[in-house]
């Protein structure tokens, strides 16, 4: 886990009027590390400029000031770019294109042979779950399976480097779960993940290390289960506790500590919740669509890969 | 890490790239429609313009403007389209951000441009060969209709070998006629000898041979193909008559091989023509001959006007060579470099502006490529044109009209349809010049401006971080 896989330092960009006067400060001093094999959440409000500093990395902006590396090397390099799956905020695929024929295109660009590109087409129409709309039109489609779509374009190329923009962006809770699951097994599998979300729980979940932008500015990098440690509070948990024991610990506890303590019963996360009951209104009826993630990992493994999955 | 990818520096990967980009316009102008408009703009004016346009009635006018106004009118359409597609196909990609998807993938920005550059050429490329069919099929239909007149059309579907008289470089006569007056001491003092050669070059260049009533005038004719075995061939004439615009052409042509003390074939010609006068003529002794030699005794009245002739611009004999449809071809074939060229200007100016940008400067570009030096002369005020020096801006108009004049010379300079219309085979000489300069340099140098600024432009421009 030594060699960062995405380096940037001193990473400045400034968006400049016609006239090139600096206009709007979008990145500032960001010096960000990814090492290889991590999941790295990149958070922060709305203008904070994760879309701008993702952009940085794939090339598509160029800094103001400051350098960034990617896989070693600067970001417009070809063989860097051989390496990168990339998934935008907005998919932009052609509407005209049917899944099927927008994978092979992708897949074509990377100058995968017709036997591969066809064979990693197929497997991901799979793992998307969009095969009976495989020779549909893009344009046709929700935006959620449009999400898909953009999904398998960036997974074309078994890369190393999977760039997330807003990954969960349009799916329904089922498929986001289906997406998190993913990236872990991505992870699990040896690949470096940036992603970025509105929806921190989505980060939560899966990464590793959190970076927070505000106002084009690094505000706090770190471990997630550091990062949300409180040191100063202990909660414990326990099963099978009636009611007058639980008033006789607290009463025991505050006692003790002259602080007021919090009692209350845990409760699973909304999104937990709703997977259950879409579980068990799956095993009366027909499911509809799911991603299959593990099949296409297993089918289309590197050959340094990670096998502790 | 995962698998090494073939793309990275491999010529089958890159051409893989190349094609699936191609693959992609092709896609792309078929399913928005473009070319189902496009095949019906084009079918109303191969259908269209021969109704519209009656010609003088002759089967030479309805070959022309069978041929020649419906196929301009096809590639002035496509042309107009191409550069438009051009535009778009870079301009409206970064303008909707869609190429964000393709700029990250391990292409480089000449590989995106030589894939759409060569989609287009491919759908200009079956276009044209469509209006091709359409235009031989209606040609084939008008000559089954019969014409009016004598001349049967299918003797108007030809394709044959231009042959000049033999005659020395007007270089070399003025260099002759140079030295004569030297020697005699009567070059003009008020002139530079340099300036007064070039004049004599033009002269001999554009000079007259008169012809006077009851005189003969014989030129010698190295074939660029032999006669053909029927001994079929054509001789062609363009007469002036001082001062005249019709000229009463009353003689007799006359064809022999070189050295040979009879004639071979003798036609009388009694004619008032205003354009040129093209003599069938069939000698199967000349069959295979490599030279002629071909005489006019002009029988006119006495007292009538000497006929003019310029022997390096009037005088031709046609043999002919290939075939009308391989002809048709070949006009194709060069309208298509001019496509080639369009479709390369209106994909870099697609590359360097928006698609209203690209479009609208593409469009200027190209009417002012319309504007030949003379028109633009014509075009200024007379104050500008005269002898007066022309103001900063105009004489900026000029200099930037010669030079864009200059610049596409090579590849508008010859005329494919002209030679085609007259019956005449385009030469090789010209298809070769045409794709040297519409398919090779200016998409050449086209491209690397192309690449130069897409990898200096930002493709996924926003004003607010994000």
């Amino acid at each position: 886990m030594n060699t960062p896989v995405i380096e940037t330092c001193g990473l400045r960009k400034t968006f400049c009027d016609f006239w090139h006067r600096p206009k709007v400060e979008a990145v500032v001093s960001l010096d960000l590390q990814v090492q290889a094999g991590e999941v790295f959440g990149l958070l922060g409000p709305n203008g904070s400029g994760k879309s701008t500093t993702i952009k940085l990395l794939l090339g598509l902006l160029h800094p103001s000031a400051g350098t960034i590396a990617v896989l070693g090397r600067p970001p417009t390099d070809v063989q860097v770019k051989a390496r990168i799956g990339y998934l935008p905020e907005v998919s932009h695929l052609h509407a005209f294109l049917t899944p099927r024929e927008t994978l092979r295109y992708y897949g074509s660009l990377f100058g995968l042979d017709a036997p591969t590109c066809r064979q990693r087409t197929e497997a991901l129409l799979d793992m998307v779950d969009l095969r009976r709309a495989a020779d549909r039109p893009v344009g046709e489609f929700s935006k959620g399976m449009a999400r898909r779509v953009g999904l398998a374009q960036a997974l074309v190329n078994n890369p190393d480097l999977l760039i997330l923009d807003e990954p969960t962006s349009g799916l329904d809770p089922v498929a986001c779960r289906e997406v998190k699951d993913l990236v872990r097994l991505l992870a699990r599998a040896g690949k470096t993940i940036l992603l970025t979300s509105h929806l921190l729980a989505d980060i939560e979940d899966v990464a590793d290390r959190v970076a927070i932008l505000h106002g084009g500015r690094l505000q706090a990098e770190g471990r997630v289960a550091d990062l949300l440690r409180r040191a100063d509070a202990v909660r414990f948990q326990v099963e099978g506790l009636t009611v007058d024991a639980a008033a006789a610990i607290r009463q025991e506890l505050e006692m003790r500590t002259q602080c007021p303590v919090a009692l209350d019963h845990p409760a699973m996360d909304l999104e937990t919740y709703f997977l259950q009951v879409v579980a068990r209104a799956a095993n009366r009826d027909t499911v509809t669509t799911h991603f299959r993630p593990a099949e296409f990992l297993l089918a289309n493994r590197g050959p340094g890969a990670r096998t502790d999955g | 890490m995962g698998e090494a990818l073939p793309s990275g520096g491999r010529w089958p990967g890159k051409l893989r790239a190349i094609m699936a980009v191609a693959g992609l316009s092709v896609r792309a102008a078929v399913r928005s429609r473009v070319v189902l408009s496009l095949v019906l703009l084009l079918v109303a004016g191969v259908i269209g313009i021969p109704q519209l346009v009656a010609g003088d009635g002759s089967p030479a006018s309805a070959l022309q403007v069978r041929l020649c106004y419906t196929l301009a009118t096809s590639v002035v359409v496509l042309g107009l389209v191409t550069l438009w597609a051009a535009c778009a196909a870079f301009g409206l990609e970064i303008d909707s951000r869609r190429i964000e998807l393709t700029a990250v993938k391990p292409v480089q920005p000449w590989m995106l441009w030589l894939g759409r550059w060569l989609g287009i050429l491919l759908l200009d490329a079956v276009l044209l060969a469509g209006v091709a069919i359409a235009v031989r099929v209606q040609l084939l239909g008008y000559a089954a209709a019969g014409l009016p007149g004598a001349t049967n059309a299918a003797v108007l579907l030809l394709s044959r070998a231009v042959s000049q008289p033999l005659l020395p470089a007007p270089e070399d006569e003025a260099r002759q006629i140079f030295e004569q007056l030297r020697q005699s001491q009567r070059l003009p003092a008020d002139e530079a000898p340099e300036t007064f050669f070039r004049k004599l070059v033009q002269q001999c260049r554009y000079r007259y041979q008169p012809i006077h009533p009851g005189e003969s005038a014989l030129w010698r004719f190295p074939l660029a193909h032999p006669v053909a075995t029927d001994g079929r061939f054509w001789v062609r004439l363009r007469f002036d008559t001082g001062g005249q615009s019709l000229a009463d052409v009353r003689g007799l042509c006359r064809v022999r091989r070189p050295g040979a003390t009879t004639w071979a074939a003798e036609v009388a010609v009694n004619e008032l023509i205003r354009n040129e006068l093209e003599i069938p003529i069939t000698a199967r002794s000349l069959a295979q001959a490599p030279e002629l030699e071909v005489a006019f005794l002009y029988q006119a009245d006495a007292k009538a006007a000497p006929l003019l002739v310029q022997p390096r611009t009037a005088l031709a004999v046609l043999t002919p060579l290939g075939t009308f449809n391989g002809n048709l071809a070949r006009v194709m074939v060069a309208q298509l470099a001019i496509l080639a060229a369009l479709a390369a200007l209106g994909l870099t100016l697609g590359a360097c502006f928006s698609f209203p940008v690209a479009a609208f400067v593409a469009t200027a570009v190209l009417l002012a490529l319309l504007v030949t030096p003379d028109d633009a002369r014509e075009l200024l005020p007379t104050r500008l044109a005269g002898e007066a020096p022309p103001g900063l801006v105009a004489g900026m108009a000029l200099g930037v009209n010669r030079t864009m004049a200059a610049v596409i010379r090579p590849l508008v300079q010859p005329e494919p349809l002209t030679h085609a219309v007259a019956g005449e085979r385009v030469p090789a000489s010209d298809l070769c010049q045409m794709w040297l300069w519409g398919g090779a340099v200016y998409p050449l140098v086209l491209a690397w401006l192309a690449s130069a600024v897409l990898r200096r432009r930002e493709l996924s421009r926003q004003m607010a971080g994000g």
